[in-house]
């Protein structure tokens, strides 16, 4: 009972579809099926291109598919009505701009639209949504802030309050972390983390750090050109393979665990001389040897290490 | 991005949070903004407004006792030059100023915000200069018609008609404007460049207004005068006809606004932002412009396109209330009304007993202003 899609072909003139007769030509994503589960973080990854943002904004409804479809609680998204769509998901673009001159407090109320009728004045419900998207955010002490005067950090966890206030249980973010430091980087996966944890909400984004996509998430779904060719859990999807097919990369993977989680964590080291999709060594099985290469955080409490190519 | 906040002197308290303050001194935030800041703003421009309105019944070339204005007002006075002047000319005049204020800045504000970009304004986008071709076209017509097919028995033409008439042209050229701006980029629109907005309004607006000449000058007999007049944009010689001609047009635009507030405030995110927080983009963006349309188009049928309050207005309110849509079509309103009333006080008392176009002053205004926002957009991405 949440996103999923069927056979999906998208591509860029898909809206315009009956009067371009080259769309068929080279679709940006093709022929994709997935169901993502509720309350789990999937995490979108993949080379510059492989349409990854072009398959959010689709399950986001904001790209009418070339052919397939994307059903929302077993229904199509065409025979959503936008209100009701939002308030089920949002998507949180990857450049969000805001009008000039709002404050923190009333670009947050924007998220309120989905709930409001048209004469609709904010009710109590409505203030206490935005209350409590404020106060989930971190956003409390900034609320009268005007929000094109706030750093990025706080830009981005302000749009997250926005999403927030609209009570939607997906929220699909495009590259949430783009732009930030790597401190604000991990404060915004954290609050998506926790969002995704006590408060149920199911997250699917495109991430660029394959190792934050890989701690932070339940699922990596991993594209190119176009296509799903990885869909599992992280220790699962992110092997050596998977990166020198995808990113054309050599990766040194080492086993993070922390409770009874247990993910990948890659190092880059350099580029493959194998293109990509060609056969590489099949890497042998992991050893219990301690990492010389890196420092890995302290919280690590075992650490292997797979070296591949 | 940069964000100007007015601080106003009535809250001691928002000081105290001393780093907040930029190079300029200004508040960087938005902490002085109390709800009782934005009815003294109100309430400061409602009583700038009445001023004007009572000054321009007060002024002009004969001199009228403010005692009989009173008594003109009150109904004690019903013959007379007093009585004429006041309720033929000064009165329908002052209040057709005002409206005519409030249509242009109205109108500015929901372009601006529907189209994403700080140089809209009715006259930029063509509304005006497509309302006017409408407008001289139907009057010399209805003149030709009358002089050959009708000659024994001539209709005149009913002024209600033109109103209609410019929202017809004004929403054939803002489209062909608004078309020839968008730029497209693997088939999705990516919004309006300020810069070729500006450009293919100016260069349409051009065309524009040599044809509405050169029609006028050729076709327009006993009407040249009061053409190129009307077409500077003036208020010379209204009456109550043609403020009743106006009003129904006004409360039409200003009931249907309060309607749309709320996705006219959200079509200012990006598109896709905007469908994600539940907004049907297309239809409000049809509706809103039409709306915009109607507002300065019905404007310009009794005044003429006078030009760049709907450009100046909403970025004057901004500075004062900031971007809350709410506040800003109360302040744009009453603002519009002001600069309008003043724009014609001025233009008809500056070179007393002659009388300027309130449009030529009111360009005089808005230009420096058009020049400024390009300025500070080059530098900006679009």
């Amino acid at each position: 009972m949440t996103l999923s899609a069927e056979n999906l072909v998208l591509s860029y003139s898909s809206g315009q579809s009956a009067s371009s007769t080259t769309s068929e030509a080279s679709p940006v994503v093709s022929e994709v099926s997935l169901t993502l589960q509720e309350g789990e973080i999937t995490c979108l990854i993949g080379p510059n291109g492989c349409g990854k943002s072009t398959l959010l904004k689709a399950l986001a409804g904001l790209l009418p598919p070339a052919s397939g479809q994307v059903f929302l609680d077993n229904r199509p998204l065409p025979h959503w009505s936008r209100k009701a769509m939002a308030r089920r998901m949002t998507l949180l673009p990857q450049n969000p701009v805001a009008p000039d001159d709002l404050s923190v407090y009333q670009l947050v109320s924007h998220g309120r639209f989905a709930w409001q009728g048209l004469f609709g004045r904010m009710t109590q419900q409505d203030l206490d949504a935005v209350e409590q998207a404020l106060h989930l955010t971190g956003m409390d002490q900034l609320r009268h802030r005007s929000f094109n005067t706030l750093s990025g950090g706080e830009r981005q966890r302000g749009w997250i309050a926005l999403a927030l206030a609209q009570q939607a249980d997906i929220l699909l973010l495009d590259e949430p972390t783009t732009y930030l430091d790597i401190g604000h980087q991990l404060e915004v996966l954290e609050l998506l983390a926790q969002l995704n944890r006590e408060h149920q909400r199911t997250i699917v984004m495109v991430l660029h750090d394959i190792n934050q996509a890989s701690q932070y998430s339940d699922r990596i779904l991993a594209m190119q050109q176009g296509r799903i060719i990885a869909d599992d859990s992280p220790v699962n999807a992110i092997t050596p393979e998977m990166m020198q097919q995808v990113f054309g990369i050599q990766v040194e993977l080492m086993m993070r665990q922390q409770g009874d989680k247990t993910w990948p964590y890659g190092l880059p080291v350099g580029r493959s001389s194998h293109f990509p999709g060609q056969d590489v060594d099949t890497p042998s099985s992991m050893t219990g040897n301690p990492s010389t290469t890196g420092n890995p955080p302290s919280k690590t409490d075992n650490q292997c290490m797979q070296k591949a190519g | 991005m940069t964000t100007n906040t007015v601080h106003p002197q009535s809250n001691p308290a928002s000081t105290a949070s001393g780093s907040l303050k930029d190079s300029n001194g200004r508040l960087k935030d938005g902490h002085d903004r109390t709800p009782g800041y934005y009815r003294l703003v109100k309430l400061a421009l409602l009583l700038l407004l009445t001023l004007l309105m009572v000054l321009s019944l007060l002024l002009g070339s004969v001199n009228l006792a403010a005692s009989d204005i009173v008594s003109v007002l009150m109904g004690n006075i019903t013959t007379g030059t007093t009585y004429d002047v006041i309720w033929n000319l000064r009165l329908p005049r002052t209040l057709l100023a005002a409206l005519v204020g409030v249509h242009f800045a109205l109108s500015g504000l929901i372009l601006q915000s529907v189209i994403r970009n700080p140089l809209a304004d009715p006259g930029v986008i063509g509304v005006s200069s497509g309302a006017s071709l409408a407008i001289v076209g139907l009057l010399l017509l209805s003149d030709m018609i009358n002089a050959t097919l009708l000659k024994d028995s001539p209709v005149e033409l009913s002024l209600s008609w033109l109103p209609m008439a410019a929202m017809v042209g004004g929403i054939v050229i803002s489209a062909l404007v608004l078309y020839l701006s968008s730029q497209k980029h693997q088939g999705m629109k990516t919004g309006i460049s300020p810069a070729r907005l500006a450009l293919n309004g100016v260069a349409i607006g051009g065309i524009l207004n040599a044809i509405v000449m050169w029609i006028v000058v050729v076709w327009g007999g006993g009407r040249t005068e009061t053409t190129i007049l009307w077409l500077a944009g003036s208020l010379y010689g209204r009456d109550f006809t043609h403020l009743f001609i106006l009003l129904p047009w006004t409360i039409l635009g200003l009931a249907a606004l309060y309607l749309i507030r709320h996705p006219l405030s959200l079509l200012r995110f990006d598109e896709s932002q905007a469908l994600s927080m539940g907004v049907n983009v297309a239809r409000w963006r049809v509706f809103s412009i039409a709306l915009a349309v109607i507002l300065a188009a019905s404007a310009i049928a009794v005044a003429g396109p006078v030009g760049f309050i709907g450009l100046v207005v909403p970025h004057l309110s901004r500075l004062l209330v900031g971007g809350d849509i709410k506040h800003l079509v109360s302040v744009c309103l009453l603002a519009g009304g002001c600069l309008s009333s003043g724009a014609d006080i001025i233009s008809r008392t500056l070179l007393s007993p002659l009388e300027l176009p309130a449009g030529a002053l009111t360009t005089v205004i808005g230009i420096p202003v058009l020049l400024y926002l390009l300025q500070k957009q080059s530098g900006r991405r679009p």
